[in-house]
């Protein structure tokens, strides 16, 4: 059974601009971490308050339990927010913000109900502080604290981590996983890092322009995008022209061998650890070593193979130098990549409002010729 | 911080309806005010109309008008430089000196002027020397720039400490003196300083009641006050004020064209780095000259002329007869401040979080009840009363309510910079946690508002404490104000019989200068 349902929906602030939310699926299993992840303005925030109430879709569907809450007004629906900025009560304390969220529950149960709380974030000492006398982490136990205690069904976290310093967001980051699997809370989070995304989550939507471009595991997302704006979203790629006939390509780099079959012209993306610089031997293409990045770890190299630049991670030990010849063999099968995912029911837009992320993406990902 | 309403939602239907109280409250009896004017034949309309004499109103009202302007202009120009970009020692005392007039009304300001002349003035009792009293044009206009000048002095101090000073420095490395810097540069700058500050004085001028009065000098306000008061004339008083609303549009309307222009070279806020002090060598001493001389004319003399009254020659007036009084400015002037913030309260929220055309007019109309003579908004108030509410004519709750239609912009700007303060992720977070939009707001946004309340409570409550020819048209029969008993002995002679009212107003307005300093300049 699916605890949350979106279903198909769609939201225009200003006719001008098209939808800021267009068409969107996807949902929900109960206990589990949701990530939304997208650039800034791709709509996952108005996705976000479209479902806790704030804003109301033009058509679509929200189903929590299987019931359409889409007339309950926010402050019936029973879904916890966590704002970007906290939003905790600046009048009151760390107790009372978190007894704001006790309305219904008798006094005597109230009190053991915040210390409850207060432990479960690790902030029974400051519950007498005020908001601004605690730091920013603390800050967001307490949000996070007083959404709990109001027993939601699902909680909504805005960019939760993105008010904090570097250096606390990855403890913080695995604080809130640990908090929210121990209750058992099922939880939408919002971000537009992607490390943080595949991190936390169990299974994460990537959104673009107020569409959904995939669904999946972080490892699916990550290692099998869909099309060339999850793949480029997610982290460095190569997206390369290709001719495909079953399990195999031709393309620049030779033929290459696909993770599932396809035909005619494709589009492969092949990140730049799965491409090996080997010294010139062996039937592959000959390339060219443009530019070399020490990482520590590892060494980035931007490479000239036919007149079109690639990306390669290789490990520190195998060092080259600009200049020099390489040969380059691809380690794992190229993923092949479709257009971007129209909504079933809807016609496409015009070309002239919202050209396909593919020819934008490959402009700039293919890499200037030189 | 500051947040920004999301999206473009509605406003809900009860908050709208809140917030248009105030507007109906205006514009209703200005709708009064017309009707009444237009309803009479034709050919007395003709004859009212095109009288002469209402040219030579205008054109008093215009003179009067410039001559406050340019007097102001010359006073404050220099004084904010001084204050803001010299060396000069105890500039923030002296700040607070030279705002200080706004705590004596131009009434009062009128009394000393007039107290101070003529063969029995108090020059001649104290020196011999006989000074003509001053009255007509010059006696109103000194008056009035004395009083009024702090208005913009500190609209250009703020304009000024916010100029960035690279501009004036790149101006110098490129080879300008530091004058003609000062009128390449940095008064373009002011622009729309000055503008914003001409334009209260301007309508402050337009509305003013008493001190005209009391300088006998014909203008507007003062002939709509005399054919209602005395000649009885309505149709003629409700003609003399719509004349006086087109002027004041006009000056609204052209203030607006004036600063389109002018935004655009509006720097920024909050520049970081302050721009250095010029040091004062050869004109140290004019310049200190300068601030004591304005320091001692526009609070001196009052200050003066009331000691010499209280302490030299004690008019025989009981302090209880005082305290009544102050009591009868209280009684109206603290239900308006109420009445002021509650009518203010749903406009600045709606204005901060559902900004749209509809919230723009409602914050308007507001203000339009600010920028309308009070003589045209009482008379229209009278005429409103007399046609729909007989029972209220001559009543408190009617003076309160005009007060509070009056003054409810001047609670408005306080309060909606509260509500701007208050995230609206407080009020979801609220709704998200199970309140409903009133509780939400209730519990989260009203506390951290409190002070912006108060604030412009206050505010009101002390202007109102001044207000004169509201309290003349629409006080109950018997009722004297403070500003009443200052102006009526004032005009009937009795100088010294004034002179603990006008103290009792000029003490309890000082007290909450800091306030006002704190709330009337511009962030």
């Amino acid at each position: 059974m699916q605890l949350l349902n979106v279903r198909k929906l769609t939201k225009t602030f200003d006719e001008t601009h098209g939808p800021v939310v267009d068409c969107v699926e996807f949902s929900v299993r109960p206990g589990e971490i949701f990530g939304l992840l997208g650039p800034s303005g791709c709509g996952k925030t108005t996705m976000l308050r479209l479902i806790a109430g704030f804003e109301s879709p033009d058509t679509g569907d929200i189903l929590l339990n299987e019931r359409s809450i889409l007339a309950t007004p926010a402050e019936r629906r029973e879904i916890g927010l966590v704002f970007q900025d906290y939003a905790l009560f600046p009048h009151l304390s760390v107790a009372d913000n978190i007894a704001f969220a006790l309305r219904r529950v008798p006094k005597r149960e109230k009190q053991e109900r915040i210390a409850e709380a207060l432990r479960l974030v690790g902030l029974t000492r400051l519950a007498s502080r005020m908001p601004h006398e605690i730091s920013g982490g603390q800050q967001q136990r307490v949000a996070l604290g007083r959404a709990i205690a109001a027993e939601p069904k699902i909680i909504l976290l805005d960019e939760p981590f993105s008010n904090l310093d570097a250096s606390l967001r990855e403890s913080t980051r695995s604080d809130v996983r640990d908090l929210l699997k121990k209750t058992g809370m099922s939880a939408i989070l919002v971000t537009h890092d992607q490390e943080e995304a595949l991190s936390i989550s169990d299974r994460l939507a990537v959104m673009n322009e107020g569409r959904i471009e995939q669904i999946g595991t972080p490892e699916t997302v990550y290692h099998r995008p869909r099309t060339p704006f999850v793949a480029q979203f997610l982290g460095r790629t190569n997206i390369v022209h290709g001719t495909a006939a079953g399990d195999t390509a031709d393309t620049p780099l030779g033929r290459l061998p696909l993770d599932r079959t396809a035909h005619g012209s494709v589009l492969l993306s092949l990140r730049p650890e799965h491409l090996e610089l080997l010294r010139e031997e062996g039937e592959h293409p000959p390339a060219t070593v443009l530019v070399r990045e020490f990482k520590g770890h590892d060494i980035t190299y931007r490479i000239e193979l036919a007149g079109i630049e690639y990306l390669a991670h290789t490990e520190y030990y195998r060092s080259f130098h600009p200049g020099q010849g390489v040969r380059v063999v691809p380690r794992a099968p190229a993923v092949v990549l479709q257009y971007r995912a129209w909504c079933t029911e809807q016609h496409p837009k015009p070309e002239n409002g919202n050209r396909p992320a593919y020819a934008r993406l490959t402009a700039e990902a293919a890499i200037s010729r030189p | 911080m500051k947040y920004a309403a999301q999206g473009q939602r509605r406003p809900p239907w009860y908050l709208l309806a809140t917030a248009s109280i105030g507007a109906v409250g205006v514009l209703l009896p200005l709708a009064y005010l017309v009707v009444r004017a237009v309803e009479a034949d034709i050919e007395v309309v003709r004859e009212l109309v095109l009288r002469t004499r209402n040219l030579r109103l205008l054109a008093n009202t215009l003179l009067l008008c410039a001559g406050v302007l340019a007097g102001t202009t010359l006073i404050s120009v220099p004084l904010a430089f001084i204050t803001v970009r010299t060396d000069l020692r105890y500039k923030r005392v002296l700040t607070v000196l030279c705002a200080l007039p706004l705590a004596v009304p131009g009434y009062v300001m009128a009394y000393a002027l007039i107290s101070l002349g003529g063969n029995y003035g108090i020059l001649a009792r104290l020196t011999g020397l006989v000074m003509p009293r001053l009255s007509g044009l010059w006696g109103a206009t000194v008056a009035l720039t004395l009083y009024t000048y702090p208005y913009l002095f500190l609209n250009l101090r703020a304009a000024l400490a916010g100029v960035d000073p690279s501009y004036e420095e790149s101006a110098r490395s490129l080879g300008y003196g530091r004058t003609e810097v000062f009128f390449r540069v940095t008064l373009p700058h002011l622009r729309p300083a000055l503008l914003a500050g001409w334009l209260v004085i301007g309508l402050y001028v337009l509305g003013d009641f008493g001190a005209v009065a009391l300088m006998r000098y014909e203008v507007f306000s003062y002939a709509i006050f005399t054919q209602y008061h005395g000649a009885f004339d309505r149709v003629y008083a409700a003609w003399l004020s719509l004349m006086l609303l087109g002027v004041t549009v006009a000056v609204v309307a052209l203030e607006w064209r004036l600063l389109g222009r002018a935004r655009l070279t509006r720097t920024g806020s909050g520049v970081g780095r302050r721009p250095a002090e010029i040091p004062l060598v050869a004109t140290r001493v004019p310049a200190k000259l300068f601030v004591w001389g304005v320091i001692a004319a526009a609070v001196g003399l009052p200050v003066l002329i009331l000691g010499y009254w209280l302490l030299l020659s004690p008019p025989a007036i009981s302090p209880v007869e005082v305290l009544r009084s102050f009591l009868a400015s209280a009684g109206a002037s603290a239900p308006a401040a109420v009445v002021a913030s509650l009518l203010a309260l749903p406009v600045a929220y709606t204005a901060a979080r559902y900004p749209s055309l509809t919230a723009r007019v409602l914050e308007r109309a507001a203000y339009i009840g600010y920028a309308i003579p009070p003589l045209a908004l009482a008379l229209a108030m009278v005429f409103f009363a007399l046609h729909s509410a007989p029972l209220l004519y001559q009543t408190l709750p009617l003076l309160v309510l005009a007060y509070a239609l009056n003054f409810q912009a001047l609670a408005l700007g306080p309060i909606r910079s509260a509500v701007l303060q208050a995230s609206p992720r407080l009020e979801e977070a609220a709704r998200s946690l199970g309140r409903n939009r009133v509780q939400a707001f209730v519990a989260t946004v009203l506390p951290l508002m409190r002070r912006g309340i108060i604030a412009g409570s206050v505010l009101v409550f002390v202007i109102a404490m001044k207000e004169l020819p509201i309290t003349f048209l629409l006080g109950p029969t018997g009722y004297r104000t403070l500003a009443m008993n200052v102006f009526s002995r004032t005009s009937e002679a009795m100088l010294a019989q004034a002179a603990p009212y006008a103290a009792a107003i000029v003490v309890f307005s000082g007290l909450f200068i800091g306030f006002l300093l704190k709330y009337e300049s511009p962030q």
